[in-house]
């Protein structure tokens, strides 16, 4: 059946969570078992989940303004 | 708060009235790589704080993020306290906020957004003795930055306050030489103990990433507990005399 299922014809498809159920969670019922043949490492998990954090956190082209900024009062 | 942006990958401009420190702190990020700039200047003189905003426009050509972190504060009872320390006081930690961001603000609405911090104090929502001038002042900068949210969010700005506790910072200086005194203040804390400085560098880097998209119009308390243990309280006693006031039996709130 899940030969048949136009839902098999998808290569790859990753759902990284540290809670295997959160990451099953959106996955059509059909293709579980094809998902959950594939291999997926823990280090790769952080990596891509770093990658994510890093990039939402990160300031990289932010222009930022700071008063007090060198211990001072910023003012006599 | 500065090494945390600049850490974060963010360009920034160090604000401060003397050239000298800010000429140190620039010089030691620059040997670590990170992009710090500096600019000198008192501001609460608004030829300066415009002479600010066109530096960032010209150099740097947009401003992203402003942390509001100025502040003085000088304890004198209040029923005499000198009217130059209540104006001063009031210029720094408040006006001057609202001045920048004035100015600021017209650079990120030309730039679709921004997101302001402005620095507080638990100060900012509770009683403390003999210091009139930096509690109006902090709770005024809580007020203006709620304000600010609600005006500047269909521009995309973003503004929130961070109200620290007691951090060993060189405002407090001169209160941290005394042993009994961080120890009672410390034993207010739900964690027993009062900040460090680096403890800081956390929410400011969330407020000021796209991390905090959703966030405007808050105050985040960074203090140990501090304010968030005597705000409870407050609240069961709010419940306790409302019911009184009216003769009706208080509700078991304890649960709650």
């Amino acid at each position: 059946m899940l030969a048949s299922h136009p839902a098999s014809r998808i290569r790859h498809l990753i759902s990284v969570s540290a809670a295997p159920t959160s990451a099953r969670r959106f996955v059509p019922s059909l293709i579980q078992d094809t998902i959950l043949r594939c291999t997926l490492s823990n280090s790769h998990a952080e990596e891509i989940n770093m990658s994510y954090l890093e990039q939402l956190y990160s300031l990289d082209g932010k222009v930022a303004v700071i008063t007090g900024a060198a211990g001072g009062l910023a003012a006599p | 708060m500065t090494e945390a942006l600049l850490r974060a990958g963010a360009t920034t401009v160090l604000v401060d009235v003397d050239q000298q420190p800010l000429d140190e702190a620039r010089a030691k990020y620059h040997k670590e790589g990170l992009d710090a700039h500096s600019f000198a200047c008192d501001l609460t003189n608004s030829t300066r704080l415009d002479a600010l905003v066109d530096y960032v426009e010209s150099t740097h050509g947009r401003a992203d993020v402003l942390v509001n972190c100025t502040g003085v504060t000088t304890q004198h009872d209040s029923h005499d306290y000198p009217d130059e320390l209540w104006s001063a006081t009031l210029s720094l930690n408040l006006e001057a906020p609202f001045q920048l961001s004035k100015r600021i603000a017209r650079l990120m609405i030309a730039q679709g957004g921004g997101s302001m911090i402005h620095i507080t104090s638990i100060n900012a929502e509770q009683r403390f003795a003999f210091n009139p001038a930096y509690q109006a002042s902090k709770g005024g900068l809580r007020s203006l930055s709620k304000s600010l949210a609600n005006d500047l969010g269909p521009h995309g700005i973003r503004s929130n306050t961070v109200g620290p506790g007691y951090f060993e910072t060189s405002m407090h200086a001169g209160r941290l030489n005394d042993p009994e005194r961080v120890k009672a203040r410390a034993a207010r804390t739900m964690l027993g103990r009062i900040g460090q400085p680096a403890e800081l560098a956390g929410i400011v880097v969330l407020l000021a990433s796209d991390a905090a998209a959703y966030i405007t119009g808050q105050e985040i308390y960074v203090d140990g507990g501090w304010h968030g243990g005597s705000s409870v309280y407050n609240v069961s006693c709010a419940v306790q005399l409302t019911y009184d006031n009216v003769r009706l039996p208080c509700p078991d709130v304890s649960h709650k």
